[in-house]
């Protein structure tokens, strides 16, 4: 009896759940292969009649969605990449050594975390003008790197802290110096650690947004956040099609990252909290 | 004689080490995150308008300040901006635990982890594009929710035409991004809680509820912290769904702290008030997470 009560609750919840978190996408996938008419209805068409590419069409036709795409996913990749080795290498400085500043360094990286990203974005400009990084894909990537490091290096140091020392100690005492010591030893063991950095590293910058705003102006600079917000923008006539086909391009690499890499987003995020 | 020259060299290359490590870290930060920042206090006292020649920039003091504490946008902007994170915050963790248990039932054996999968979808899409993917729902005549709402026999609500709407909207959107990261990090938490200790306590009389308050909950307290202060913070910074929503209509009564300064310093090219602004909004988030961290460590018991 009290199993069927149970049983009935789960079902009642995961019922409402389902229609909050799913419909959104669903009505979005759906749309997107509607022809305009199916779009334009009442009642709205809950389950499409007619199916149509067109939306899919306009989107890479208006919008050079394919050169935004390929600047998103070069913008994550070596924003990834950088932040990684830096951090990689900066956490084992951190957790490994005690020298004079640490503290105030380690200090440092928590405050700045704080700092809103919209408070930088001012200075940022006026020394990206005086630089001449403005609207380029190589500032937006070193703005990018800082604001993952502070995250990346609180992992790293979590990552390394979790090491025995004694194993960096018979490494020395076996003639290694401090840096093959770490690059025979330390880095093969932070494997994992750098997987569920890259992962947060790489969605952060792949749907980042106000940065890349004040930042980037020319379409070819365009990242695809950006991309698909100035979409009803510019067309006045808002494109409902042109948009759940952009929405939807642009899911599915979050599909398939909810589908892949869950268990790592949570580690990344626990690291530190499990013991505490 | 070499082997020797080579070792001390060496050795002083070991001492240098801490230093060699850390560089790259700290060259990133004081680059691009403390200098910046010191920029801004800088700017902050300075009358510095874009459109203007460079020659009208002068030192004003705080005038800025004064002037920004004086603008009811920016106070509406400040208020909405702690209401916001309260009642969005509160309903994610909530919502989230309430899916985190759900999906922890052993009612339907293993069969409810699919769901798992399905609900943490949003929380990976960028912010820009749910909001984007909810504007299509929130469509004034031909979107589905309006629909719902007419054919049950209310009126057609105007999402982004008047203030309440717009808030909740936002927030729906924001609670939608977000009570999946609640949901996949209180469900490992309640992973890590032995079964056996609520079951004994079901069982001596406590009752589920009264379990989950007793036994699972200050189990749990490290994972909530920490869920509670990730959210805050991100929160507090809200700025791509405004945008995307709204855009701070009507009138402006869903701006942000984000976006309006984000409009104080490039829509009306105003460097000096802009940067003061952000100087405001970053004391205000420091003293927002420090009364979140005081107020969360008085309820740990340990």
């Amino acid at each position: 009896m009290k199993n069927r009560t149970e049983k009935t609750l789960v079902s009642l919840l995961l019922a409402v759940f389902s229609l909050y978190f799913l419909f959104p996408i669903y009505w979005t996938v759906t749309t997107s292969i509607k022809p305009k008419g199916s779009i334009i209805k009442l009642p709205p068409e809950w389950f499409p009649q007619r199916f149509t590419w067109s939306n899919y069409a306009d989107v890479f036709t208006q919008n050079q969605i394919g050169r935004v795409f390929l600047n998103s996913l070069l913008v994550a990749t070596v924003t990834t990449a950088i932040t990684v080795f830096v951090t990689a290498l900066g956490g084992y400085g951190f957790s490994r050594f005690r020298f004079r500043g640490r503290n105030l360094w380690i200090y440092t990286t928590i405050i700045v975390r704080m700092i809103p990203g919209l408070l930088l974005i001012i200075p940022y400009y006026l020394m990206f003008q005086k630089a001449g990084l403005l609207d380029s894909l190589f500032g937006l990537i070193i703005v990018y790197v800082s604001a993952a490091i502070p995250l990346a290096i609180y992992l790293f140091i979590g990552f390394y802290n979790d090491m025995p020392a004694e194993i960096f100690e018979s490494a020395r005492i076996d003639g290694c110096s401090e840096y093959s010591a770490f690059f025979r030893i330390a880095l093969p063991l932070v494997v994992p650690g750098i997987v569920v950095t890259s992962i947060l590293v790489f969605m952060g910058a792949w749907n980042e947004f106000s940065l890349s705003l004040i930042l980037t102006f020319s379409d070819d600079k365009k990242l695809l956040p950006l991309a698909i917000s100035s979409l009803v923008q510019t067309q006045k006539d808002t494109p409902l099609g042109t948009l759940a086909a952009a929405g939807t391009l642009a899911m599915i690499p979050a599909i398939v990252l909810s589908l892949t890499t869950q268990k790592y987003i949570v580690e990344g995020f626990t690291a530190g909290a499990v013991k505490g | 004689m070499i082997r020797a020259g080579r070792k001390g060299f060496g050795r002083r290359m070991d001492r240098w080490a801490p230093f060699v490590f850390t560089a790259p870290t700290l060259l990133f930060i004081v680059a691009l995150m403390v200098f910046p920042f010191l920029y801004s206090v800088y700017l902050s006292l300075l009358k510095y308008k874009l459109t203007l020649p460079a020659a009208s920039i002068h030192f004003a003091g705080l005038d800025n300040y004064r002037y920004m504490l004086a603008n009811a946008s920016f106070l509406r902007a400040a208020q909405w901006t702690f209401v916001f994170s309260v009642i969005a915050v509160a309903a994610e963790v909530i919502l989230g635990m309430i899916m985190a248990l759900t999906l922890n039932s052993n009612a339907f054996g293993n069969r409810t982890a699919v769901f798992k999968s399905l609900f943490i979808m949003p929380l990976m899409l960028a912010p820009i594009v749910s909001a984007k993917i909810w504007s299509l729902l929130f469509q004034v005549i031909y979107g589905p929710i309006n629909y719902v709402l007419s054919s049950l026999g209310f009126d057609r609500v105007s999402w982004s035409g008047e203030p309440l709407p717009a808030k909740l909207s936002i927030l729906l959107v924001d609670i939608w991004q977000s009570a999946p990261f609640c949901m996949l990090i209180l469900l490992a938490a309640l992973k890590t809680v032995p079964k056996e200790l609520t079951e004994a306590a079901a069982i001596d009389g406590a009752g589920r509820i009264g379990s989950f308050f007793k036994i699972t909950l200050p189990l749990i307290r490290h994972f909530l912290a920490l869920v509670v202060s990730i959210r805050i913070m991100d929160a507090l910074r809200v700025f791509d769904s405004v945008v995307a929503l709204t855009n701070g209509a009507p009138g402006d009564t869903t701006e942000t702290l984000a976006t309006i300064t984000y409009k104080t310093a490039f829509r009306y090219a105003d460097i000096g008030a802009g940067s003061a602004g952000s100087i405001l909004y970053f004391l205000f988030i420091v003293v927002f997470s420090l009364l979140a961290f005081v107020f969360m460590r008085r309820k740990d018991p340990a």
